[in-house]
């Protein structure tokens, strides 16, 4: 099995952990409303990381420069 | 004094004993010192010490050892001792001797009760990072550590002046909480002194120039000590400061967008400290209730342990290959297991999985967010979690430890005290993950949290698992790049480079056009002439004085000469005469 087949297989179980355990069984509860969503946690490990991604790479096309920039 | 030996003065008096020693016993000397520190820190009871007064002044006490110090005096000690024994085996004293100073200077800093003696050990950490930069010997460390010093002037001189106010304005010399004078100009001075040692942007570009300038074993010593000291002092001094909420969250976010553009492994891991320090400052903010107040104490304890892991693992990486960018490494992992499974530890700390200790640390932080009802907060230190994961763990673990080798690259052995080093603090790392509990007790304020519910671990392994999605997704795009990244320390850089060619431009040529010319002309026209008259007219009116004074004196006694003959009768004559002469005045008057 491959590395990619088993990350895929990963992300399914825990969003189905995730809906199970908090939203159907109600073990946990947040601080806020928007936590109140199905699988919160991986909403945010979706959205936050691609949000990370697009302001490094728009960033990088202003501050990276060649490494003897400086000298 | 009796009851309280002063660990951080036992540190710094004992280290200036190294250079005399003999070349074999520095190493197990520096190792016994750190020890005997570390130990003295152990068994320091609760309690004030040190009153004395000083040109009848009342400065007492001068040394406070409560929960709060404690625990910052605990994770600096041992992280010192942790250090020695990783450069254990070099051959450099100074290193080990700014290392224990270092070390000895942040207790003392945890220790100390007055403003005054906190702000003497406060500028000594300074001193001796850039003793550590130094070390490296070459061309950029030491430009680096130039910038490090001029720019920790500055922060230095504004809390000079925030505490030379502070002192003024109420006559109190503890260092206690300014948050009754909130918003008055030295609460603001001591607030920026402080925020620039903790590297909040846009006052952080010191540190990821700096640190990955130093020797590998300067860098395990600069990233525990500076940071975490600021964070004390910001508990201490301003638990509850809103700014910091925010300050602390973008600062989180944005250390790990510039750690995930880097190249340079050091320079990455300095990123993270920026972001890592950004979870402590916004728990700093949200310390009006305890909850924050312990979270940034807890997770600068645990951030200490797994960032020095992290950093003793990129040094042997470094000290192995020679290398230090991603993108000459790759394939690593097969070569030194121990370092890579310390890194690994390390990563998965920092990033927060459970069962590690950064997943305890942060939690409280975060809660205290939730808790606080502050969304923005919240939200941002969650997305810096993803960050946080994808750029260490997913790239400088991928592209260092796996991925394709990407050039020819001859490894060397660790020596074993480097190994020793990362192992105590990874199996740290994940005992105190386990045990949580037992940890919390020694927070400054009692607290009842249990990190460990299924909502949080849920949350958490979702994060994980979807930001290892979106690595997988963009593993193309991430791939690292031989490029440098600017940051606000271009200013200061580029800066200075223009204002020295504008300054060439400007002032050079006006000095050299119209300065240069006046003087000419003043010194051709007017000094030398003036002085060939002075001189002429000593020649004629000085000199002839002496001339005449001379010759006249010269006549006088060739005249006198005459009457000298040598003969006794001619001087009985003289005096026959001059005595009837006396004899005839008389008769004749």
């Amino acid at each position: 099995m491959s590395f990619k087949k088993i990350l895929y297989i990963t992300c399914l179980i825990v969003v189905i952990l995730e809906i199970v355990f908090l939203k159907l069984m109600h073990l946990g509860h947040g601080y806020f409303e928007f936590e109140e969503l199905p699988a919160f946690g991986a909403l945010v490990g979706f959205w936050g990381t691609l949000f990370i991604i697009i302001v490094a790479k728009s960033l990088s096309k202003v501050v990276t420069k060649r490494e003897d920039y400086y000298d | 004094m009796t009851d309280f030996i002063h660990p951080g003065i036992v540190l710094i008096l004992g280290a200036f004993l190294l250079p005399a020693l003999p070349k074999n016993f520095r190493g197990p000397y520096s190792v016994l010192l750190a020890t005997v520190g570390f130990f003295f820190t152990l068994v320091a009871e609760q309690g004030t010490y040190g009153y004395m007064s000083l040109f009848g002044v009342e400065i007492s006490p001068l040394v406070r050892v409560d929960k709060l110090s404690l625990i910052f005096a605990y994770i600096f000690s041992f992280i010192g001792l942790i250090g020695i024994i990783y450069c254990y085996h070099i051959d450099d004293w100074i290193q080990q001797l700014a290392g224990l100073l270092y070390t000895g200077a942040s207790v003392g800093v945890s220790f100390a009760a007055d403003i005054l003696s906190f702000y003497l050990f406060w500028e000594m950490l300074s001193f001796c990072a850039v003793l550590l930069i130094w070390s490296q010997r070459t061309k950029e460390a030491t430009e680096a550590g130039y910038r490090y010093i001029l720019v920790h002037i500055v922060g230095g001189l504004s809390l000079f002046a925030g505490v030379m106010i502070y002192i003024y304005q109420t006559g109190n010399l503890q260092f206690d909480s300014f948050m009754n004078y909130s918003g008055e100009l030295f609460w603001w001075l001591t607030l920026i002194g402080f925020v620039l040692c903790a590297a909040v942007p846009p006052l952080h570009a010191w540190l990821p120039d700096a640190y990955p300038s130093a020797t590998i074993y300067g860098s395990v010593f600069l990233n525990p000590f500076t940071t975490k000291a600021a964070v004390y002092a910001l508990i201490r001094g301003f638990p509850g400061a809103e700014v910091l909420i925010y300050l602390g969250s973008v600062m989180a976010v944005y250390g790990v967008i510039y750690a995930l553009l880097e190249n340079n492994l050091r320079r990455l891991l300095s990123y993270h400290i920026v972001s890592q320090v950004g979870y402590m400052v916004a728990g700093v903010g949200l310390g009006v209730i305890t909850l924050g107040l312990n979270g940034s104490a807890s997770h600068a304890f645990n951030h200490i342990l797994y960032k020095c892991l992290l950093f003793m693992s990129a040094g042997a990486v470094i000290y192995a290959t020679g290398k230090e960018k991603m993108t000459e490494l790759g394939d690593f992992g097969r070569y030194a297991p121990i370092t890579a499974l310390s890194f690994f530890v390390g990563a998965f700390s920092i990033a927060g999985f459970p069962l590690t200790n950064g997943f305890i640390g942060k939690s409280p932080i975060i809660s205290a967010a939730g808790e606080l009802k502050n969304a923005f907060a919240y939200i941002m230190l969650n997305v810096a979690t993803c960050g946080t994961i994808i750029s260490i763990i997913c790239k400088m673990g991928y592209y260092t430890f796996f991925s394709s080798r990407k050039s020819d690259y001859q490894v060397r052995q660790t020596p074993l005290n480097m190994r020793i080093a990362m192992l105590i603090t990874s199996s740290l790392c994940i005992l105190i993950g386990i045990f949580p509990q037992f940890f919390y007790y020694f927070l400054p304020y009692p607290m009842n949290y249990e990190p460990y519910t299924a909502q949080h671990i849920l949350d958490t392994l979702g994060i994980f698992s979807f930001t290892g999605l979106v690595f997988a997704i963009f593993l193309k795009i991430l791939k690292p790049k031989p490029y440098l990244n600017l940051d606000i320390d271009w200013f200061y850089r580029v800066g200075a480079k223009y204002s020295i060619k504008s300054l060439n431009k400007t002032v050079a040529p006006a000095e050299y056009e119209f300065i240069n010319k006046i003087w000419r002309w003043l010194i051709d026209g007017v000094i030398i002439p003036v002085s060939g008259r002075i001189t002429a007219y000593e020649d004629r009116k000085m000199n002839t004085l002496p001339a005449f004074l001379s010759s006249l004196a010269k006549t006088i006694s060739d005249g006198l000469a005459c009457f000298h003959t040598g003969k006794v009768q001619d001087y009985a004559f003289y005096m026959l005469s001059f005595i009837g002469l006396v004899l005839l005045l008389y008769l004749l008057f």
